[in-house]
């Protein structure tokens, strides 16, 4: 009876060992999720933190700190699946469409017409670019 | 019996083969195909098809025939003839009033044109798109009670008579002549999305002829007024035509549905829709542009194995013009620079064919089909249809992936995949509906002939 046991526990301990390693280092699928799970969760922080800023030089801060940490990521990193670097194109893109210098919160609805326009001119409830819907976000925070 | 020498057997055989030849081509059985060389001759089949569309059964002249540049090969003649007013009913005439109102240059044939396209393309498109919605209402066709107001989806298809034609495919010509738009590589798409008809009408707000959404009118309403200057200001031919109607145009605010009817109602339509097309057009051409040069795409072409003479920028320009209107040209940009990125990043080398939209994708899409099956739940609307399930879409995802391998990929099928702004794929549903167009006209009459190659 001990004998069968002991081989299962050990499968079993090393499956446990070997699973974080797996996620954090070779596996490909793995890795490319992880960065693009740190570049969602840039976004989401930096949405929250440009919302929070009072004042819009304060809220253009907070967005060139994301331009900035978001291109850092991704110089960092190896080339990850050509679905997550059309991904991070396209957010990157319809954030650099943003103008920093004569921001006017007037004109956001321009801003936002000019984003779609280049980025996802027939979407549709539903079907939306998930990118670009982010890229909107962080406009809409600065707007608010 | 006796046995006949071989000689003799051979002579027999070919003289018995020679009887049975002459009188099948003699005998012709009703409404089957003929013999070859019993067709109608190319000529003889647009006489027809003239006398049938355009001529109301009177014959036609050798001179019409040669400058109609139309061949048909299919053979419901119903598709290509004009309705007659008086057959339709007063619900399908709502744009009557409004067409007494455009000038008869645009209301007649005229005896020169701008068209890059004979005028048949036209009737074909309009007659041919949600065929039977003649009889019965549809929703993809809106009514407007309020020529300002708010469309009222759920029309029968207007009726398509030979004054409706002629003011679409008039105006069609002088708005793309006067602003330089491709007229012929349109036309599959607007076989697509509102067979041309003015009241077409989507129901997240795509109107009229162009089908465009309000992001897209809003971005285009920045260009209204210079654009319209400078058509007022042109010396071309097919400008100073529209100058008279232009000069009444206004930009559209962009307020949701609520005064689409703008954008559907003559006399200002089709002008109105198919001016903003051509701002669309233009906008687009000038991203392109910028990100051919700011995202070094040539230089990537080159890298993946295409170097720069090889590729033909015009047809670069109307493959990726055509996908920016439904995705948006920075975005159409983005996708071609990662498709390549991925190739030379996997060492794989492009040729011209990987850009091909005519290449057969029955193979891949049922790939994808298979793929899609385990996700896909029945629409709440209508449980016939059935949609991906969104609480499943990372899964989908991940499937996809393992699924197709990018760097494998045609364009076309990358397009299929990765397209994440507009339709995935859209472009090789154009390329069927150009299939549609080229198999019944010939080829080249109403599309391209390098429609979608690069």
């Amino acid at each position: 009876m001990r004998t069968r046991i002991i081989p299962v526990l050990v499968i079993g301990l090393a499956a446990l060992i070997m699973t974080p390693n797996l996620r954090g280092q070779k596996g490909a699928l793995g890795k490319e999720l992880t960065l693009r799970q740190s570049v969602d969760s840039l976004i989401m922080n930096s949405e929250r933190n440009i919302k929070s800023s009072k004042g819009l030089q304060s809220k253009l801060k907070s967005l060139d700190k994301l331009e900035k940490e978001f291109k850092k990521l991704r110089q960092e990193n190896a080339r990850q699946h050509v679905a997550d670097e059309l991904y991070f194109d396209n957010f990157i893109g319809a954030v650099v469409m943003i103008p920093k210098k004569d921001f006017a919160v007037e004109k956001c609805s321009k801003y936002k017409t000019r984003i779609l326009a280049e980025y996802d001119p027939s979407a549709k409830e539903g079907f939306e670019n998930p990118a670009v819907q982010k890229a909107l976000k962080i406009l809409d925070a600065l707007c608010e | 019996m006796p046995r006949i020498p071989q000689p003799y057997f051979i002579l027999l055989f070919v003289g018995l083969s020679m009887v049975t030849a002459v009188t099948y081509h003699q005998w012709r059985i009703p409404g089957e195909a003929h013999l070859a060389s019993e067709q109608l001759g190319l000529e003889d089949q647009v006489r027809e098809l003239m006398k049938v569309s355009h001529y109301a059964g009177e014959e036609v002249e050798n001179k019409e025939v040669n400058s109609c540049q139309c061949v048909i090969t299919a053979t419901d003649y119903s598709l290509f003839s004009f309705d007659e007013p008086e057959s339709c009913s007063s619900d399908r005439q709502y744009f009557s009033n409004g067409f007494e109102q455009i000038p008869l240059l645009f209301n007649k044939e005229r005896a020169s044109s701008d068209a890059e396209f004979p005028r048949i393309c036209v009737t074909y498109i309009m007659k041919s798109f949600l065929n039977g919605s003649e009889k019965s209402p549809m929703e993809a066709f809106s009514l407007c009670p309020n020529p300002a107001g708010r469309p009222v989806a759920g029309a029968k298809k207007h009726c398509v008579s030979e004054r409706y034609v002629n003011v679409v495919y008039n105006a069609f010509a002088d708005v793309a002549s006067c602003m330089r738009f491709p007229q012929k590589d349109y036309l599959p798409k607007l076989l697509n999305e509102s067979g041309m008809h003015m009241n077409a009408w989507g129901e997240h707000g795509d109107t009229g002829i162009s089908q465009l959404t309000g992001a897209v009118l809003s971005d285009a309403n920045e260009d209204f007024s210079r654009e319209k200057k400078m058509i007022m200001n042109s010396d071309n031919p097919a400008c100073q035509r529209l100058k008279g109607i232009f000069s009444k145009l206004n930009p559209v605010p962009n307020k949701g549905k609520e005064n689409r009817c703008l954008l559907m109602t003559p006399p200002e339509n089709p002008f109105l829709s198919l001016f903003y097309m051509g701002i669309k057009h233009k906008k687009d051409h000038v991203s392109l542009e910028r990100m051919l040069k700011s995202r070094k795409i040539l230089e990537l072409f080159a890298r993946a194995g295409l170097s720069a003479e090889q590729i033909d920028m015009d047809r670069y320009y109307k493959i990726m013009g055509t996908l920016a209107y439904n995705a948006g040209a920075t975005a159409a940009s983005d996708m071609m620079v990662q498709y390549l990125k991925e190739k030379i990043s996997h060492n794989k080398k492009v040729t011209l064919e990987d850009f091909d939209f005519g290449q057969d994708m029955k193979a891949f899409n049922e790939r994808l089909k298979a793929v899609r099956a385990p996700f896909q739940i029945p629409r709440p609307e209508n449980s016939q249809r059935k949609m991906l399930d969104p609480k499943r879409m990372n899964e989908y995802e991940s499937a996809k992936r393992r699924e197709f391998v990018a760097k494998d990929m045609t364009f076309p099928q990358f397009l299929r995949i990765y397209q994440t702004s507009g339709a995935p794929g859209y472009l090789s549903f154009l390329f069927d509906n150009a299939k549609v167009l080229n198999t019944v006209f010939k080829e080249g009459t109403c599309v391209p002939e390098s429609y979608l190659s690069l």
